[in-house]
């Protein structure tokens, strides 16, 4: 499907879709993440741990995503960005990313995007500056490549919360999980 | 000359700004404050007296006056400011609030902490300019 049909895809879904309040949600996650940063203490552990809680998220969702958009196959790595971009993004969120930064292999490229809603009241105090604040979405885009086959890493590179222009997270596939056979399968 | 606090329930000044920056010198700087704290009791009783959040002049001092505002979590905003100037003070205090739910709603913004947001503090002085 092209870029433009991925886009009215996404704006159809989230249209037909039940929805909350963006406050309820951006404060939801505010206070998780705050109770995180009292558990650990360390900013670089609760990065992993949401993306440890993205992770279980994000192997649960990409049903929700594939049943409700009806995309039933995705061709390639480069045909799920778009996917990821105009429909999983507009559908969860609210706003729609942009794939850029492609490299050569087209094995690894850039999901941008200048809204985010769940930073909607944050401002990042100084002593948690290494805290990737919505880190919980590399984990959830992980976790749903994980089960449609693609094995990824994710990773924030820009927050607008820390001052960047935008938000930016770079998504590097490194093996397409074959289906196997157990290898003692008499 | 004027002067603003923002004064926490527990009584804590959580925000201060010089408007224009830097034009107090460490005496009248002082003096301001306490001539705002002073202001305070007034605060708390014409807060009964008033239904709007908006208090007009509770205090002069000299021949400056302080105008209050009180949020409904009991946040007192306090402005110390030449007596003639009126206008645009509610204005003011109303934006100045619209900010400051801002502030509350900060998922890291702890009660009774200073405010050390700098976007929030420029915002501030920006308004001042506006309105002030």
């Amino acid at each position: 499907m092209s870029k433009v049909n991925l886009q009215r895809l996404g704006e159809t879904v989230f249209q037909s879709s039940d929805r909350v309040s963006a406050e309820l949600l951006a404060l939801t996650y505010g206070s998780t993440v705050k109770q995180l940063l009292v558990d650990y203490e360390e900013p670089d552990e609760v990065n992993k741990q949401l993306d440890q809680m993205g992770y279980n998220i994000g192997i649960r969702l990409i049903e929700d995503v594939i049943a409700n958009s009806k995309i039933y196959t995705i061709s390639s790595f480069v045909d799920s960005a778009e996917i990821v971009a105009k429909v999983a993004f507009k559908m969860y969120l609210g706003v729609v990313a942009n794939t850029v930064d492609w490299n050569s292999d087209k094995t690894e490229f850039s999901l941008q995007f200048d809204d985010n809603p769940l930073t909607e009241f944050t401002e990042l105090p100084d002593r948690y500056s290494d805290l990737w604040y919505a880190n919980i979405l590399c984990g959830i885009i992980r976790g749903a490549y994980e089960m449609v086959q693609m094995k990824v890493e994710c990773k924030y590179t820009k927050c607008v919360l820390r001052g960047d222009d935008t938000n930016e997270i770079r998504i590097v596939l490194r093996e397409m999980l074959l289906e196997r056979p157990p290898l003692d399968d008499e | 000359m004027t002067v603003l606090m923002i004064i926490s329930p527990k009584n804590r000044p959580v925000f201060e700004a010089v408007i224009p920056a830097n034009s107090l010198s460490e005496r009248q700087l002082i003096l301001s404050q306490l001539a705002i704290f002073a202001a305070l009791d007034m605060v708390d009783e014409a807060m009964w007296s008033s239904k709007d959040l908006y208090l007009k002049v509770v205090d002069r001092f000299n021949d400056q006056s302080v105008s209050a505002f009180v949020t409904p979590g009991n946040h007192r905003f306090m402005l110390l400011h030449d007596a003639r100037q009126d206008d645009g003070l509610k204005a003011f205090f109303n934006k100045l609030y619209e900010f400051f739910i801002k502030i509350a709603l900060n998922p890291f913004y702890d009660d009774e902490e200073p405010i050390r947001s700098k976007a929030f503090s420029d915002r501030v002085r920006h308004l001042a300019q506006e309105y002030l």
